[in-house]
């Protein structure tokens, strides 16, 4: 079966959401892989929408926004922001899924700025709920394109925390659970691995090279011991997608 | 406070003085965009706008009109249409200050002013550079607990909310139906100004149904009934965002003139005929 890259990372996305678990989804891709877990894997896991919708069932249609009303037809719950952020502030939340623009060797994220808050070459969208979710689910996932200027040794501006500067930093912070579990790219999967929390290669998709992956990361990436090739979309995997994606807009 | 009851679309937004603190919502929420235009064609200035929690068109519009010296958000985007360009540029030139927040954090210090606390605790923030840049907040250990660092959050108190809703009534109830946001912000604003898609005949509060998502007449100040007043932005079941009109709108906006001929000439659709029928 063939499948795009953008369709192997969502399938690869969906993997670490695990059945029953309450998650924190962001928009685009996170919403995406929610979706497929849901119709393969995980049917019993709960999708929280920071506008305040919790669901069950996929949404059926294309979403602009997460309040739109295909996202509300069928809700297990439409509430406020406040209710769905006080799940997580009060410990529910089993894994956060957010993208970003920037990412460094400890997982902390960038939407901010680029180029420092002081004269910023970019200014990015903002934190919306991000740094709230990095700070408070028990693991978060992260999603976003595997490039050079993307991956990089420190982030210019820490908008949503991961692992800080490694090792005990984080719960130094005063952050008492969480921290990054997985970041999945167009080109490989990536772990925090070691009492350190670097993040190291744990899988490249079929097609890349570890070497290839080295070169469009921007610290010196190591290999998690027996990391591999990650597992190509299942026939399951696939048609959890194309429910979802009726448009084809990821093919 | 005064319900000043049905007016005016510009009798409405004339309320809103330079300098005022305006708390918007975030686009899915119902945003007052044929007010915001009113506004920006007013010349209102120096506006301390707060994002509830974040924002797009509007506060690009605002900005794009020199309307605004303060802008409090969690996060400005347009979402698929790309970088918002007078966002962009106004944090470039330094034309505004930038309070960087995040979706619970602003929601949170409203909740102070809602409740009439001066502050507000938040689970969260630790770690991230934006409380390290919002020197307004404060890190205390918790007096309950030992090393547990917890941050503080001052009230966010605006002079206004202003929303687009679907329902008002003429007793100034105001149906909100699913949209909390707006509940929240108009609890914490001194007073409310709300454009709704059409007037209920009758009233809100004392249907069953519909009085558990109404915020009550005594938040609101003033009503203006606008239909498609979310325009270009879609609105709850009414209807979707117009994207030709945003991209029309990009297009336009990449020049300074550009964006005012676009301001000047923005004309919602169906509004000649709303005022021919009143």
């Amino acid at each position: 079966m063939s499948f795009s890259t953008q369709e192997l990372m969502i399938v690869a996305a969906a993997r670490e959401i695990r059945d029953r678990e309450l998650v924190f989804v962001g928009m685009r891709l996170p919403i995406m892989a929610f979706g497929v877990a849901r119709l393969s894997h995980a049917p019993r896991a709960v999708g929280l929408f920071e506008c305040g919708v919790v669901r069950y069932a996929p949404a059926d249609g294309t979403l602009h926004t997460m309040a739109d009303p295909p996202n509300q037809l069928g809700a297990a719950w439409t509430t406020g922001t406040v209710q769905v952020m006080g799940l997580m502030q009060g410990g529910r939340v089993d894994a956060g899924f957010i993208g970003g623009a920037e990412i460094d060797r400890y997982g902390n994220l960038n939407t901010s700025y680029i180029g420092g808050i002081e004269r910023p070459k970019v200014k990015l969208p903002g934190s919306g709920g991000a740094a709230d979710i990095a700070a408070m689910a028990k693991r978060l996932l992260v999603i976003m394109n595997h490039e050079k200027h993307r991956f990089v040794e420190r982030v210019g501006f820490v908008t949503s925390p991961g692992w800080l500067a490694g090792g005990e930093a984080r719960r130094r912070a005063g952050l008492a659970q969480g921290g990054p579990a997985a970041v999945i790219t167009d080109r490989a999967v990536l772990r925090p691995h070691g009492p350190d929390h670097e993040l190291h290669l744990a899988s490249v998709h079929p097609g890349q090279t570890i070497d290839g992956v080295r070169a469009a990361t921007g610290w010196d990436l190591k290999c998690l011991p027996g990391a591999g090739e990650t597992p190509a979309p299942g026939e399951r995997e696939l048609a959890a997608l194309h429910t979802i994606d009726k448009d084809g807009f990821w093919r | 406070m005064a319900n000043k009851g049905l007016i005016s679309l510009d009798e409405l937004v004339g309320q809103i003085g330079d300098g005022a603190m305006l708390a918007v919502p975030p686009d899915y929420s119902g945003v007052a965009m044929a007010a915001t235009v009113s506004l920006i064609r007013r010349g209102v200035r120096r506006l301390h706008l707060v994002a509830v929690p974040t924002s797009g068109l509007q506060a690009e519009w605002l900005i794009g009109g020199g309307c605004v010296s303060t802008l409090e958000a969690a996060a400005i985007t347009l979402g698929e249409f790309g970088p918002a360009p007078c966002f962009a540029e106004g944090i470039r030139a330094g034309a505004f200050v930038m309070k960087d927040s995040t979706c619970p954090a602003v929601h949170a210090a409203l909740q102070a002013a809602e409740k009439g606390v001066p502050f507000m605790p938040l689970r969260g923030l630790i770690g991230s550079d934006i409380l390290k840049h919002r020197h307004d907040w404060q890190v205390i250990d918790n007096p309950f607990s030992a090393q547990d660092p917890i941050v503080l959050l001052p009230a966010i108190k605006p002079d206004f909310a202003l929303f687009h809703a679907l329902l008002g009534d003429r007793h100034g109830n105001v149906w909100i139906g699913r949209r909390r946001e707006l509940m929240t912000m108009a609890h914490a604003a001194a007073a409310s100004l709300v454009t709704v898609e059409r007037i209920y005949d009758g009233d809100l509060l004392a249907d069953e149904t519909m009085a558990a998502g109404c915020l009550p007449g005594l938040y609101v100040q003033s009503l203006a009934h606008v239909p498609r007043g979310a325009w270009p932005l879609g609105f709850a079941d009414e209807y979707a965002l117009d994207a030709d009109e945003v991209r029309r709108y990009l297009q336009r906006a990449r020049s300074p003139d550009g964006f005012r001929s676009y301001i000047a000439d923005w004309d919602r659709p169906g509004s000649h005929d709303v005022v021919a029928a009143e």
